[in-house]
């Protein structure tokens, strides 16, 4: 595994389970805007910024993988693509969405989301 | 029957031509000029009223145009209100907006006809439905004809469409049954590109323009930049009367003497909240600091003229145009960057 | 390869003591069927019901629609996840029509969408129109979600396998025969027609977000052709639970729409030359191989036309778009099915990802309209999840009349990506 990698998250159950998170003490949200700001800083998007599911947009938390970049083409995907992910997240989830059961199980799917990240990005780096 | 109120400018309503441009909101009890013509054509449904008013008066005094319209309405209530046919003309396109808006918010259903390009068409979509005419008002005949037509639909409650009923879309994307389930459309839309035969996508990617970035500037210390904004900064008073919301046109001041917009300009945007842009106008056109990085050397110089518009309900054609008249005077000036703001 | 479907028409279900099919009624012993699955590892009860086109019944939260089906003179269930592997897509296969097992039961506290029998919303949901034999399960406490979801997954396969038994002797009403050469074989009929194929993509990312092809674990594969049969034999099952009005439900992957419009062209206006099934994956490498694969699938297989159906929206968007372009740039021609999220009043960008040589693109329906459903006489699952559906919000449920105002997401299968509803979009 790349060690330059670094997850951005304000799902507990990830941050207890690595040590290269970088916490965000906020919503769904503010782990999009944590993630445009690296991105203009200089990371890329490892994972999409946005589920696949209607089920997982309205899970209060979140957790998205960045790298370092070294190529100036591919920030720019990743600028335009979380653009894009904020804009569709807004549009998505209305303010006054209840918070669907309880956070422990969002945490739980979101925890087993990012861990399968993880081993596709194994998969895909043989080295 | 049913009630229809018409509202037309000076020169449609027979008052006379831009001499009388000013001439303040008026209420005939009867179908005037144009909307006696459309009235003829309607079946079940007459024009009972029309609305006269001269596009600069509406325009510049659009408050208490809207107060007599309004009250107009509310004690007609018709059932439906139409407004032009506009065709290109852009005042009485933007007064054709601000009646349909009224009309939108009384909720009495409201039509108008223009050509596509009139910038009145972007304010007014929402609000109305607005027939496509052509562009000069010598096809005034075919254009009454299209209105009548959609007119009668919307009075008698019938399912209508932008490709059938020759409307421009509003901008809505309504989920609707479909007499073949999506599979067989998917099929028969391959089947049409592989036979080479139209299609209509049902969903259009949107259109952007690219725009290829002027190359770096090599050396910032010697480099003349310019400041230009779309958030509606002016000087106090608006003298050269710069529009609030759809610019019509874009404004250049001199400077070359200040050292910041504070004190001396102000912001007539209407679309955000101008306390703290009042307050200090370099807020949304940073004067102040461009001139802090002259005096440090970071740049060279600040180009004397600053340029301003509006840009909220701008139609795109109209901030076309002022681009590219702005680029060109910058390039004549040989500026070597600009500093562009929006709000 | 050649598959012969044979259906049996169901008019009516009844509960009786013994299973069978009698003159188009299917008799249903549901002791012996409870019996049969609580032999399942984990399951601490089941409960049966049905609900039927019409009923003021509401069934909430689905897990997922299965059809019951025979095959005949060959092995049953389901290859790689209920029984051991073995290749499907060729000989007689029964299939009791108009029935549907569908599965509740809550796994995480937040629940996706339900199905209407009757009124307003029958009329967005495919499942509104099968006699659906509702499966309520309850699992042993304490259990891991991955357990939970695999029984709960098991126990619907294995009760259509259960239903699927009085198919053995039932009457057949109609047949319905699917044959494709493959892509490799050349036949005189089908020269000079178009080369089609079809690119499925599926959600596969993790719990609650996959798919199995024989039992593999789709994120875990790369893009892989399959014979159309394949799929509608039973190779394909969903294992997708928190996308009701988008994710395709194992009954659709038996009935997959596209597969079954494209054979009815077959052979008179398009070759169908074959089906490659695409994993969505999380990471932004992922999707790039994952395109790049498919194109040059499509390519060695000399397709001149596709259609990609989408699964889900947000992420797998950048896929669909990807892929557009991939096909397009080779002078593959492309149709796109997807639906669409442009807010309440339908006013915003429908994707979250755009490219311009998605130029001929189906819309399924926007995930946002809203709807309101009337109180329901019964509720087949779990009441509470009413007020928790996603697609709903503070207020959607109302106490006072028991009514729903909902988005379109909370209404299983209403925006079907493989096409297998009947919305659209248009622009007014």
């Amino acid at each position: 595994m790349n060690r330059e990698w670094m997850v951005v998250s304000n799902n507990p159950l990830v941050r207890d389970h690595t040590s290269s998170c970088t916490w965000v003490d906020g919503n769904f949200a503010d782990v999009l805007f944590k993630v445009r700001d690296l991105v203009y800083d200089g990371y890329k998007l490892i994972t999409h910024p946005l589920p696949a599911s209607i089920g997982m947009f309205y899970a209060p938390v979140r957790s998205i993988i960045l790298a370092p970049d070294k190529s100036p083409d591919k920030s720019e995907q990743s600028m335009i693509l979380i653009a894009k992910a904020i804009d569709q997240y807004r549009r998505t989830v209305r303010p006054d969405h209840p918070q669907k059961g309880s956070c422990v199980d969002y945490e739980m799917i979101d925890y087993d989301l990012w861990q399968q990240s993880l081993s596709e990005c194994r998969r895909g780096n043989f080295k | 029957m049913k009630k229809v109120v018409f509202y037309l400018n000076q020169f449609f309503g027979q008052i006379g031509g831009e001499d009388k441009a000013d001439y303040p909101p008026h209420l005939e009890a009867k179908a005037v000029g144009a909307a006696a013509a459309f009235s003829k054509q309607l079946k079940s449904a007459e024009v009972t009223h029309t609305l006269i008013c001269g596009d600069n008066y509406y325009n510049e005094n659009k408050d208490a145009a809207n107060d007599f319209i309004r009250s107009a309405l509310e004690e007609i209530r018709p059932d439906l209100l139409i407004a032009g046919p506009a065709f290109n003309a852009g005042r009485y396109g933007m007064a054709c907006a601000g009646v349909t808006e009224l009309a939108h918010k009384l909720s009495i259903p409201a039509i108008s006809g223009m050509y596509e390009e009139n910038p009145g068409v972007e304010m007014a979509r929402k609000y109305c439905l607005i027939v496509a005419t052509a562009d000069s008002s010598s096809h005034m005949r075919e254009a009454l004809k299209d209105l009548a037509a959609l007119a009668q639909k919307v009075l008698d409650g019938e399912d209508i469409s932008p490709e059938r009923d020759g409307y421009l879309a509003q901008g809505y994307r309504r989920t609707e049954f479909s007499d073949k389930i999506g599979a067989e459309r998917a099929v028969d839309m391959l089947l049409a590109r592989l036979q080479n035969k139209p299609f209509v996508t049902e969903l259009p990617m949107p259109k952007f323009d690219a725009v290829e970035p002027a190359p770096a500037i090599s050396d910032l210390s010697t480099a003349t930049i310019a400041l230009i904004t779309t958030g509606g900064i002016v000087p106090l008073g608006n003298p050269d009367k710069l529009q609030s919301a759809s610019a019509q046109k874009w404004l250049k001041y001199d400077v070359d003497k200040l050292d910041q917009l504070q004190g001396t300009y102000c912001t007539i945007h209407g679309g955000y909240d101008p306390v703290y842009a009042n307050e200090k106008p370099d807020r949304v056109a940073p004067l102040d600091l461009l001139r802090h990085l002259e005096k440090t050397g970071v740049i060279g110089k600040v180009y004397p003229y600053f340029y301003t518009t509006t840009g909220t309900g701008t139609a795109v054609a109209n901030s076309v145009t002022f681009g590219q008249e702005i680029g060109q005077e910058l390039k004549n000036a040989e500026v070597s960057g600009a500093i562009l703001t929006s709000t | 390869m050649k598959l012969e479907v044979q259906n049996s028409l169901i008019k009516d279900i009844k509960f009786s003591q013994t299973t069978q099919i009698i003159d188009h009624v299917f008799f249903l012993n549901k002791d012996e069927m409870i019996a049969e699955l609580k032999k399942i590892q984990f399951v601490r009860d089941v409960k049966i019901d049905v609900a039927k086109p019409g009923d003021k019944t509401r069934i909430i939260p689905v897990k997922d629609c299965i059809e019951p089906r025979y095959r005949v003179d060959r092995p049953q269930g389901f290859p790689g996840v209920t029984t051991d592997s073995f290749q499907v897509g060729e000989g007689v296969t029964k299939v009791m029509k108009n029935v549907a097992v569908v599965t509740v039961g809550d796994i995480v506290g937040f629940q996706e969408g339900l199905i209407d029998m009757w009124g307003e919303g029958a009329k967005w949901t495919p499942f509104s129109k099968t006699l659906n034999v509702v499966v309520d399960i309850s699992v042993e406490p304490g259990l891991d979600p991955h357990e939970h979801e695999h029984c709960t997954c098991l126990v619907g396969l294995k009760a259509s396998e259960y239903l699927a038994l009085a198919l053995k002797d039932a009457e057949v009403d109609e047949c319905e025969t699917f044959e494709l050469p493959g892509p490799g074989i050349e036949q005189e009929d089908l020269k000079g027609l178009p080369r089609v194929i079809y690119v499925q993509m599926m959600i596969a990312q993790g719990l609650l977000h996959d798919v199995y092809i024989y039992g593999s674990d789709a994120k875990k594969i790369l893009p892989v052709l399959l014979h159309p049969n394949e799929e509608l034999d039973g190779a394909v099952i969903s294992g997708n639970c928190v996308a009701a009005c988008d994710k395709i439900t194992t009954y659709q992957h038996q009935n997959n729409s596209v597969v079954k419009e494209l054979y009815k062209e077959h052979g008179k206006s398009l070759n169908f030359i074959g089906q490659i099934l695409v994993p969505e994956l999380t990471t932004m490498d992922g999707k790039f191989k994952m395109c790049d694969y498919v194109v040059k699938l499509c390519r060695m297989l000399g397709a001149e036309g596709a259609v990609v159906s989408e699964e889900g929206y947000g992420n797998p968007d950048s896929d669909l778009v990807m892929i557009a372009k991939g096909l397009e740039d080779n002078k593959i021609q492309t149709v796109l099915i997807t639906d669409e999220c442009t807010g309440w009043l339908g006013d915003s960008q429908p994707l979250t990802d755009t490219k311009e040589e998605a130029k001929a693109v189906i819309s399924t329906g926007n995930v946002s309209h809203l709807v309101h459903l009337e109180q329901a006489d019964t509720v087949l699952g779990n009441i509470a999840a009413i007020s928790n559906i996603a697609g709903g919000w503070e207020g959607s449920y109302s106490s006072t009349d028991g009514s729903i105002t909902c988005e379109l997401n909370a209404v299983i299968g209403s925006t079907s990506e493989i096409g297998y509803h009947n919305l659209t979009v248009r622009l007014h």
